[in-house]
This record gives C-alpha cells, structure tokens and sequence, in this order.
C-alpha cells in the first residue's frame, strides 16, 4: 500500500494456555497509510481493543511482526516502546481517562511534557489552539469533574492530537457517549482527520460511525473477516 | 533535568493534597513519631545536664586542684597529702583562670559522728562558708537553719533522719588528724541540707574551717581548691572548658592533679553515649512504624489509580517516571510529616525547657545513683537532632515507597487500563 506507515504480518495473539487458552488475534496482516481514517469493527470478543493495543505497543504480538515505517518493532525495549508511544502513537479510551487532579489544560498539555517540551509559551499556546480546534476553550481551567462525558472525551481528543502524532488509536471512543454527542465527536475527528491528515484507527459497534470511516475492517473471531475500502 | 520531572512533581503533589485526610494522617505517624523522638532527646540531654551540673554544684565543681599523691588515694582521704602551701597554690590558680570563675579550699576528712547515744561514720566537708557559696550550692539547699557558721554544722538531711538530730541539737565529731592522733570536739546543729545526691544527704556534713583546725590542728589542711568555670550553653563546652582549665593548670602546676568534671564523669559520660544510641534505636523503631503507613498509603493510592498509571505510560512515560512519581508522592509525605515532627518537636521542646518537669516525678523515690533527686528537669535544645530527625524522616519516607513504585512501574499497561 502506498505511502505505508505501519504494517502488520501474520500477528497472532494467545492469552492463557492449555484449555484456558484465548486466540485473540489469529494471523493478522494489514497495513496503514498516512491520514487514514479506518474503523476496526467486529463482535465483543473478536479482538478489536487487542490488535490496537498491540498497535500501540501497550501489548506485544506471541508471534508475528509489526514494522513501523520499515522497522521491526519486536525487539524493542520497554523503553524503546514508550519512547515510540510519545513520539507517534497517541490513544483515546471509551472511558476518556483524564486525570482527575489536573485541569483540562493541563491534561491536554500532558503528553508535550511528557515528550520534553519546554518552551511554556509555545506549549500552551498550542494547548489552547487544540482546546479551540475541540470547541472547549471555555472550559481550560476545569477540572475533569466538572465536564460532562462528551467534553471528557472532547479533552482527551484534544489531548490526543496535541503532540501532532501520526497515528491516534481510539478504542470504541464513542460508546459511552449518547448517539447526539457520539455523532459530534465522530464529526470532530473526521474534520481533524480531513484538516491535519492524522491518521486514526478506531475500534467502534457504532454503524453510524462505520459510516464515515474510509476503510473498514472487520474482525471475527481474531482474524480479518473483511478489509474494505471507501470512497 | 530530566523531561518529565516537572509534570511528576506536579501530579504527586497534587494527588497528596486529593486524598489531603490520608496524607494527614501518614504524616501525623511520621510528625508523632519524630516529635516523640526530639522530647525523648532533649529528656535525655536534660538528664545529662542536670546529672553533670549536680556534680559540678555540689560534689566535684568544674575542676579540682589536689595532689597527685592525694588523688591516686582518694577513696581515703588521706589528710597527709594535702596541698602542701593552699595559699600560694590558690593564688597561682587564681591567675590561670578566665573571667567570671570562682574558687574556694574544702578539706574532706572522714568522722564519726555520734548523737551521744548512737554512732555513725560520715564525711566531714571543711569550706569556707562564704567563698564555698560562689562555687558550690549546697547552701541553696537548706530545709532547716542556716548555712555554716563557727561552732556549727550543716547536715545532709538523711544524715540529720538516721542520728534524729534537728537544728538546735548536739553532736560529737570524732576524727583522725594525718599525724594519726585522734580527736573530738562537739558541736551544734545549725541546719540541715536536703541533698539532691544520695550519696551526700546520707553521710555528709559541712563545717567551718575554723572548726575544723579545731579538730584537724593548725594549720587546717586543705586537700582541694575547687574552680567554678563560668556557665557553658552545652554540656560538651563545658566538659571541653573544664578539661583544657584542668590541662593549663597541671601544665603550670607541677605535682597537682587537676581533677576536671569531664575525668570526674567519665563513666556517666560513656553512658550518656550509650543512651544517644538507645534514642536512634528508638526512632528507627518509631519510623519504621511510620514507614509502613507510607507503604500503606501509597499501595491505597496506586490501586486507586492504576488507570491514570496506565493512561501516562500509554502517553509514553517510561516505568523509570512511574517509579519515580510514587517515589516523589512518599518523599512529599515524609517532608510533610518531618515538618510537622520537627514544629511539634520544637513546641515540646521548648515548653520542656521553659517549664521543666519535677525529676522526682519521672522516678520516684528510686536511688538512681549519679543521678539527681529534688531537681527540675529542663530540657535541652539539640539542632543536630532536629536536622537528624527531619532527615531521618524523609530518608525512611523515600525507602518505604521503593516497594509501591516498584509495583507501580511493573503494571502491565493493558492491564491498567481495563483496571476498574
């Protein structure tokens, strides 16, 4: 596929052994372009949060090989991993999981410092533009508490794309959501997607969500049961 | 610095101060348990103080002067070595002093006393009444009569008890003079002391020394001249005071002994050692207690935010900044609770040394040897232990979170983040 920056070979992932054994992912392979925009989509239990998961490097394949841009990934330290996270890599959770001491703003700039940003100014002023770009700017100074549920994940989309990363893993981010907010947020991370070309991989049940994914791929069971293409 | 020690800072203060009451009451432990440890420090200190100025105000003084030959047999008071020219002795001594010092002769010589139907040995403490005030304190100490006067004497108050003598009674001293002739004179009793030492009120007693050339012949002998140093702020300056004064005067004396306070307590001194590493024991104990609220504290704070732990090492904080966000959340803990130790410290402390307590009441009627009865108890104040027990404090608040931040940074991420 062209213009590849992430690629998956025959990826395979056990949890247990003997009869408490679970196949959650059963050789998969699959590639990702830059400024994708692909839902993964498919039963409980089919293997959707694992397979981002172990795009994200929070979990590593039993057998196969993901490369990102080329490189293999399998022989990489825990550090080498969490470095790939802070550079590439940003999530959000179905459950937003902001942290609860902190306020927006500073929720939206935790991933910068955790890269090493320094220049204060710069950062905040790109924490405001994020909050801008999600419709929060309002909001900057409180604390999760005080938000409701779509705003939570509003703060998280912000602060997922404050580092400018390549890839944004969404794990079924609408479905604590109503379907009025669910549709705002879907809306905001295509137009994100569409406006700063970040690619987003998200798991979803939602079909209106699958609506307006440009590729879909559908798990059953760990293995790819379909990957197909939108215009 | 390292990139995210910031942010690190920023969220482990800001997790102590959510669950404010918890880190209150880890902190309390640490605060309680340091504050105890300060009290106990500066009792102990006060006891040395009051044990050695005891010795300094009613037994030994701060240094003194006898013959080497009276010295090596001291336990007989052998009157035959006395200071052979008292006057020219005193005189040179006198010279060698700082400013502020005092000096005075005292004779002690063995006795017997009797109430004219019972006898009993005692030890005679010849002085000269007015100048004996500016070096000892034994005068201060009277519960009947008056201080020393010609033709009477003072009596320690067990003394007084055991013959059943009071003031206006009668008594004979029998003694042997150092050309070992024997004699007795009788005379009346002008007061009676209550000794803060045992070893004193129970067998001693102070007369003239005009009475005594009565009964030791002219002229009297004097076996000491005793050195009241000026007053130090700390025990240890004045030992150290006493010594160099007892060093420069048998350097400028040849054959005299200069007995310092610091030689005179040896031994007590070598305890006093002993029970400053009894207090570390004791803070060890009291902060390991403290340590394991830390642990506690901060495994109840981890379980309660695993999530977050996995959310920041999704966003790429590495196992090394978890361990160290916990580690930074204990040691912000153990600086609350030092502080708090050391503030609560410093008020018992101080109401200790303003105030004291009644030694009495700490002790009883118990015999405690060297140490005195009848004296308030004041405590000292010791900035090194203050450092110590604030360091002590964090120190141990960062070694009991290696154990949670470890946990911490072990978390499987994936793990963390279905934690509910």
């Amino acid at each position: 596929m062209a213009d590849s920056i992430l690629s998956l070979h025959a990826i395979t992932k056990v949890y247990g052994s003997g009869e408490q054994k679970v196949v959650a992912l059963d050789n998969v392979t699959a590639s990702f372009a830059r400024g994708e925009f692909t839902a993964v989509v498919g039963p409980s239990g089919s293997g959707k949060t694992t397979l981002l998961n172990i795009i994200g490097c929070l979990d590593s394949p039993t057998s196969g090989t993901i490369a990102w841009e080329g490189s293999p990934m399998s022989s990489m330290t825990r550090a080498a991993l969490a470095a790939y996270r802070r550079e590439h890599v940003a999530f959000i959770f179905q459950t937003y999981n902001l942290i609860p001491v902190l306020d927006v703003v500073e929720n939206v700039e935790l991933p910068l410092i955790i890269a090493g940003a320094r220049d204060k100014p710069a950062l905040r002023r790109k924490v405001l533009d994020m909050l801008a770009l999600v419709g929060l700017s309002d909001k900057a100074h409180r604390r999760p508490a005080e938000l409701s549920g779509g705003q939570e994940q509003r703060v998280a989309i912000a602060r997922a794309l404050v580092k400018d990363p390549t890839i944004v893993l969404a794990d079924e981010p609408t479905a604590n959501l109503d379907s009025r907010t669910a549709h705002e947020i879907v809306m905001l991370m295509r137009e994100i997607n569409q406006k700063l070309g970040t690619t987003f991989l998200f798991s979803t049940h939602d079909p209106r969500m699958m609506e307006h994914a440009r590729r879909v791929i559908t798990l059953m069971d760990g293995r790819i049961a379909a990957d197909e293409g939108r215009s | 610095m390292h990139r995210a020690i910031p942010v690190l800072w920023n969220i482990a203060a800001r997790n102590v101060l959510r669950h404010w009451k918890r880190t209150l009451i880890t902190a309390m432990v640490l605060s309680v348990g340091i504050a105890f440890f300060l009290l106990f420090d500066s009792m102990l200190a006060g006891m040395d103080r009051i044990t050695i100025d005891t010795a300094v105000d009613y037994e030994n003084s701060s240094v003194s002067v006898r013959t080497q030959r009276y010295q090596q047999d001291v336990a007989s008071l052998p009157l035959e070595e006395a200071l052979a020219s008292p006057d020219s002795i005193m005189n040179s001594v006198a010279d060698l002093l700082p400013q502020g010092s005092h000096l005075t002769p005292r004779t002690r010589f063995h006795v017997r006393v009797s109430n004219w139907i019972d006898e009993t040995p005692a030890l005679a403490v010849a002085v000269d009444p007015d100048r004996d005030s500016t070096v000892f304190h034994t005068n201060t100490r009277l519960v009947e009569g008056n201080w020393v006067q010609p033709g009477s004497v003072v009596l320690g108050s067990m003394l007084a008890r055991d013959l059943g003598l009071k003031v206006g009674d009668w008594l004979v001293l029998t003694a042997i003079r150092a050309d070992g002739s024997m004699d007795a004179m009788e005379l009346a009793v002008g007061g009676v002391a209550d000794l803060p030492l045992t070893s004193l009120s129970n067998q001693s007693l102070y007369l003239d020394l005009v009475d005594a050339a009565r009964i030791l012949g002219e002229p009297v002998p004097i076996t000491e001249i005793d050195i009241r140093l000026p007053s130090s702020l700390t025990l240890d300056a004045m030992v150290a005071q006493a010594e160099a004064l007892a060093a420069k005067l048998e350097a400028a004396l040849p054959g005299i002994e200069a007995f310092s306070i610091g030689e005179a307590s040896r031994d007590y001194l070598a305890m006093k050692e002993m029970k400053s590493k009894f207090s570390y024991v004791l803070i060890f104990v009291v902060l390991l207690i403290a340590a394991v609220g830390i642990v506690n504290t901060l495994l109840m704070s981890l379980y309660s935010r695993i999530r977050e732990v996995g959310v920041l090492a999704a966003y790429g904080l590495e196992p090394g900044d978890i361990r160290r966000l916990f580690s930074i959340e204990g040691v912000l803990v153990g600086i609350a609770g030092s502080l708090g130790g050391i503030l609560i410290g410093a008020l018992l402390v101080g109401l200790l040394a303003r105030y004291g307590i009644s030694f009495d009441s700490l002790v009883g009627n118990a015999d405690l040897g060297a140490l005195p009865r009848g004296i308030l108890l004041k405590g000292q104040w010791n900035p090194a232990a203050f450092v110590m027990g604030f360091l002590f404090g964090v120190a141990v608040s960062w070694l009991a979170t290696i154990l949670p931040a470890r946990r911490a940074s072990r978390i499987e991420v994936t793990e963390a983040l279905r934690f509910v």
